[in-house]
């Protein structure tokens, strides 16, 4: 199966300094389920300004990973709540961008170990 | 006190703010602070005048009744009107960057790979400009005291004409 990631734009951005993918990783690995927290509490709440909100602040944060899938996925989220049009797509797209996230988080933390040899 | 560029940067995903700190911090000729909300910015530069500021403009992720980038551009601009903000956002639509502009904005980035490149050419395009804009100035200024110069020849040359020192054609002629 092929990866969700890709961390050769981090690579690039970063010059191949370990640390810095390092920090940067560890960041979006703490930040990201708190989003995906925030997500569920607006949508269970239809509070659609947060959700948009949220979701827009994530979405290019994936993109730096190289998880281009789930960018897309998160900005789909972000319209229909900014919108407010097919709100009922909304929580099959949160349950899918929550799998996703699942192996993003696993490959990530795959790719931390190896940057921490 | 140093002699570098002092630059604000505001955002409320930590990601984001110190992906564009470490790589704007990569040039040795910027002092660079971030901020995550608006209001912590605008109390710095009440303290210590920044020239440049990469102002996010949804800052209410994290705090839902934080000032939006818009409104700190505002407040900005009008304590320092000669100071430039580069609004960064996720949303690639035109009516949002013009909006931006509309209160004085320098640029407008939109969030992504290409976001930190844009960014260090916008400081790049601040300092062409205030160049630009300093050579007009001196220009005009010049170009003022040549026409002041010009109205005193003209002046002294009637007062002349008037008191016959001088003829209206030459002795040659």
């Amino acid at each position: 199966m092929s990866q969700l990631t890709d961390l050769s734009y981090l690579r690039s951005l970063t010059g191949g300094a370990n640390d810095k993918m390092i920090k940067y990783i560890r960041m979006f690995l703490t930040g990201a389920p708190i989003s995906m927290q925030q997500m569920d509490l607006y949508l269970v709440s239809k509070d659609y300004s947060g959700l948009r909100q949220t979701a827009h602040a994530l979405k290019p944060q994936l993109g730096y990973f190289g998880a281009k899938g789930s960018e897309e996925l998160v900005k789909e989220i972000e319209r229909l709540s900014g919108d407010q049009v097919d709100v009922d797509r909304i929580p099959g797209l949160l349950e899918s961008f929550r799998k996703q996230y699942d192996i993003i988080s696993t490959e990530l933390e795959a790719s931390l170990k190896e940057l921490e040899k | 006190m140093s002699n570098k560029t002092l630059v604000y940067i505001v955002d409320d995903e930590p990601l984001q703010r110190e992906l564009l700190k470490d790589h704007l911090s990569k040039m040795p000729a910027y002092e660079i602070h971030d901020f995550p909300t608006g209001e912590e910015c605008l109390a710095a530069a009440k303290v210590r005048q920044p020239e440049i500021v990469f102002m996010d403009y949804n800052l209410n992720s994290q705090v839902k009744d934080a000032m939006d980038g818009i409104d700190a551009l505002k407040e900005l601009k009008n304590i320092y009107p000669e100071l430039e903000v580069v609004m960064i956002s996720g949303q690639d639509k035109i009516e949002v960057a013009v909006n931006t502009m509309k209160y004085g904005a320098f640029d407008y980035i939109v969030k992504g790979e290409g976001a930190f490149l844009r960014a260090e050419k916008a400081i790049f395009n601040i300092y062409r400009y205030k160049k630009m804009a300093g050579s007009a100035s001196r220009y005009k200024k010049l170009m003022v005291l040549f026409g002041i110069g010009m109205l005193l020849m003209i002046i002294l040359v009637i007062f002349l004409q008037t008191k016959g020192y001088i003829r209206s054609s030459p002795g040659w002629v």
